[in-house]
């Protein structure tokens, strides 16, 4: 074993591994790519000194989606088992702190992590018979899923207490959501976990506490998730998505990896959604579903999608193409002549497009079409001959995701036949 | 409190919508291998069609030109979406349903943003308005046509699949790619032919359910997914499944949302679903395809 982490960062003893780490991470001699990774991250850092306490609601939302659109990619991307319900894991954490906050005077500092848990039982539960199904039913269930789940917040309406255990006494609170529990921060004097200044200031703190909290929330998600992807079980799941049968013969127990990819990734939504209700988003169907229990799913994808799949970190750049494609548009004062209609109304027409586009002439996404660009003008710039860098000639992530989707569809419908 | 009957003949009639929506799903899932997610966006295609059509404020012709009409549409768009979109990318699969799933989504916020009703709901009038007195029992005329409608749809389906050449070749392509081939079919057009019945059978069922009920933008989805069930119930790609699956999924919505709680509408179905896929994921009729 230890010869193996000498040859990875280079050091044979205690001190040598150290420095060789250290020098890993020194941002001066670190790639170009991660430099301007830093550097993003650095902007969003920034960015709240751009604007008003009143214009950070977008930017919040938007480090969520990112959140989100990684903790989809972990199983999706890299396992190649599609969910198309993932909004269901953000809504188990979202209500389970809430819930617990409202109506058991659970504090969210407890509420959040055990919200948390239930997700990571959710994922389990949806994992487990992921194991059996293949491509399609797969895709079915989890598509199922959320809206089952939104019947149930209607169903116990006024309180569930099943087997006389008050799970939730006063309700789940059906359409309209269960009410807004205790925020992290607030104003001094609104009961918030963390009580900031009064007035003007106390508010613009809170927007302030609000993103940073996310931000920081987004760094933590990322190391943790780049940090598994890019170790050997990171590359099990790669394998999974390239064979299935591979992985079985190299000795490896394939659903068990499946399982912890599943169960990581709903603790990564539940951990989100949980803080989501508890500051800027209010729990409800509507509001953590989306439009007819499905659109956040789909949006999650769509970030994904456009940032490039399989990779983490294009989740974040596909949340903000898509919050800055929603700007954009909203922002342009025109109104299209004949039909009528301003640009400003066509949202979301214009991101949906952008998907389409992506997925079809760059399924490696934004993400690998931007390190592929960056590398031929500099190959260039050096007046060499750009020949492709290690990885590229194999297929994008989305690519083996469709192959083994492929594979397993000729096998349904071979046994049909 | 509605009559035994009245839920009965409205558990039929919803039946028979939803068996005609599966129908053309399972069509195009059968032969060309594709999970058509746009499927319910041709449903609110073909409902706003026919508002465009037959409603009053709009060109206020007869109801029946109405149903031609969203027929009709409904299988235009089908048909341009295989041509334009479907046939350049059939054989990725996830890529196909991604991005039929984004389609689908895409013409029904098109609807929204473009129609003069935006999120509100519209209307057209009946084919059949009225109501009848069958044995004593009180029926819409409405709900009379829709289970004739779809049972003449099924039934001609059927003949055409069995009894045509065309039909045969359906078969055919649908059971083999390469056979197909060799005996000189054209995947091709055996493809588009499903899409555009697919696509008709989308059309009339969208206004059949905006003149029982009413219509609106994102109409689509709830069928969608009901269909999918079905046709996981009935067994992908199975005709007489899709049609048994579509009775049993409409009966147990109609009876519980009736009998037990209104707010299980959804609920129920897709329990079930779940229960079937991980019990018996090959379908009623899964193996139907082969014979």
């Amino acid at each position: 074993m230890s010869t193996e982490s000498e040859s990875l960062v280079g050091g044979a003893s205690q001190t040598e591994r150290r420095q060789a780490v250290l020098r890993k991470l020194n941002p001066i001699t670190m790639p170009l790519r991660y430099q301007i990774g830093l550097l993003g991250l650095l902007l969003f850092v920034l960015l709240p000194t751009q604007l008003f306490p009143d214009q950070m609601g977008g930017p919040t939302t938007l480090v969520f989606l990112a959140i989100f659109g990684m903790s989809w990619d972990v199983v999706s991307g890299y396992t190649g088992q599609l969910s198309f319900g993932h909004a269901f894991f953000f809504a188990v954490g979202g209500y389970t702190s809430a819930i617990l906050d409202l109506q058991h005077g659970i504090t969210p500092l407890v509420g959040i992590p055990i919200g948390m848990l239930l997700a990571g039982i959710g994922g389990l539960l949806i994992g487990l018979p992921a194991l059996r199904l293949r491509g399609p039913y797969l895709s079915l269930v989890t598509l199922i899923v959320p809206i089952i789940l939104s019947k149930l917040f209607t169903l116990f309406n006024n309180g569930l207490t099943p087997l006389g255990i008050p799970i939730a006494p006063q309700g789940l609170g059906g359409r309209n959501g269960p009410g807004l529990p205790t925020q992290l921060f607030g104003i001094d004097g609104s009961g918030a976990v963390f009580e900031l200044a009064s007035g003007y200031e106390g508010i613009q703190q809170t927007a302030l506490a609000n993103y940073y909290t996310a931000l920081g929330l987004m760094v933590l998600v990322l190391i943790v998730l780049l940090a598994v992807t890019r170790s050997s079980a990171g590359s099990v799941f790669t394998a999974i998505r390239e064979d299935e049968d591979a992985v079985a013969a190299a000795g490896l127990d394939g659903a068990k990896f499946k399982l912890f990819a599943f169960v990581l990734s709903a603790v990564v939504g539940g951990l989100a959604g949980a803080m989501w209700v508890h500051t800027i988003k209010s729990p409800s169907p509507l509001g953590i579903l989306g439009q007819d229990d499905i659109q956040t799913s789909i949006d999650v994808i769509i970030i994904s999608i456009l940032g490039g799949t399989g990779t983490i970190v294009g989740p974040i750049i596909g949340a903000v193409l898509f919050a800055v494609t929603g700007l954009v548009i909203g922002a342009i004062d025109f109104t299209i002549p004949v039909v009528n209609v301003a640009v400003a109304d066509l949202r979301p027409l214009p991101l949906l497009a952008a998907a389409m586009a992506v997925l079809v002439f760059a399924p490696g996404g934004v993400l690998r079409v931007g390190i592929r660009t960056g590398r031929r003008v500099l190959a260039s710039a050096r007046g060499e001959e750009y020949e492709g860098g290690p990885g590229e000639d194999e297929d994008s992530a989305l690519g083996q995701i469709i192959e083994k989707y492929r594979t397993e569809l000729r096998e349904i419908i071979n046994e049909r036949r | 409190m509605v009559s035994f009957a009245n839920v009965l003949v409205n558990a039929i009639s919803i039946s028979s919508l939803y068996a005609i929506v599966a129908l053309g799903f399972t069509l195009i899932f059968g032969v060309g291998g594709v999970l058509n997610f746009s499927h319910g966006a041709l449903i609110t295609i073909g409902a706003e069609a026919s508002y465009l059509i037959s409603n009053q404020t709009n060109l206020g012709l007869h109801p029946a030109l109405g149903v031609v009409g969203g027929m009709l549409t409904a299988a235009i768009v089908a048909a341009i979406l295989y041509l334009g979109v479907v046939r350049f990318v059939e054989d990725e699969p996830v890529t196909l349903l991604i991005l039929t799933f984004i389609i689908g989504f895409f013409i029904q916020h098109a609807v929204r943003v473009f129609s003069s009703h935006g999120t509100g709901n519209f209307s057209v009038d009946q084919v059949t308005p009225g109501q009848t007195d069958i044995a004593g029992i009180s029926v819409f005329n409405i709900d009379i046509t829709i289970f004739l409608l779809s049972m003449i749809l099924i039934a001609l389906t059927g003949v055409f699949v069995s009894q045509t050449k065309t039909g045969k070749a359906i078969l055919a392509v649908s059971m083999s790619d390469k056979g197909a081939a060799i005996v000189g079919i054209d995947a091709r057009k055996i493809n588009l032919i499903t899409w555009l019945l697919a696509g008709a059978f989308a059309g009339i069922a969208g206004v059949l359910l905006t003149m029982k009920n009413t219509g609106a933008w994102n109409m689509g989805t709830q069928p969608l997914i009901l269909a999918f069930s079905i046709v996981i119930l009935g067994g992908l790609g199975s005709i007489k499944g899709s049609v048994v699956g579509a009775y049993i999924i409409g009966f147990t919505e109609t009876f519980t949302t009736q009998y037990i709680d209104s707010s299980l509408q959804g609920f129920t179905a897709l329990v079930l679903l779940i229960v079937f896929l991980l019990v018996k994921p090959e379908g009623l009729f899964g193996r139907e395809a082969a014979e």
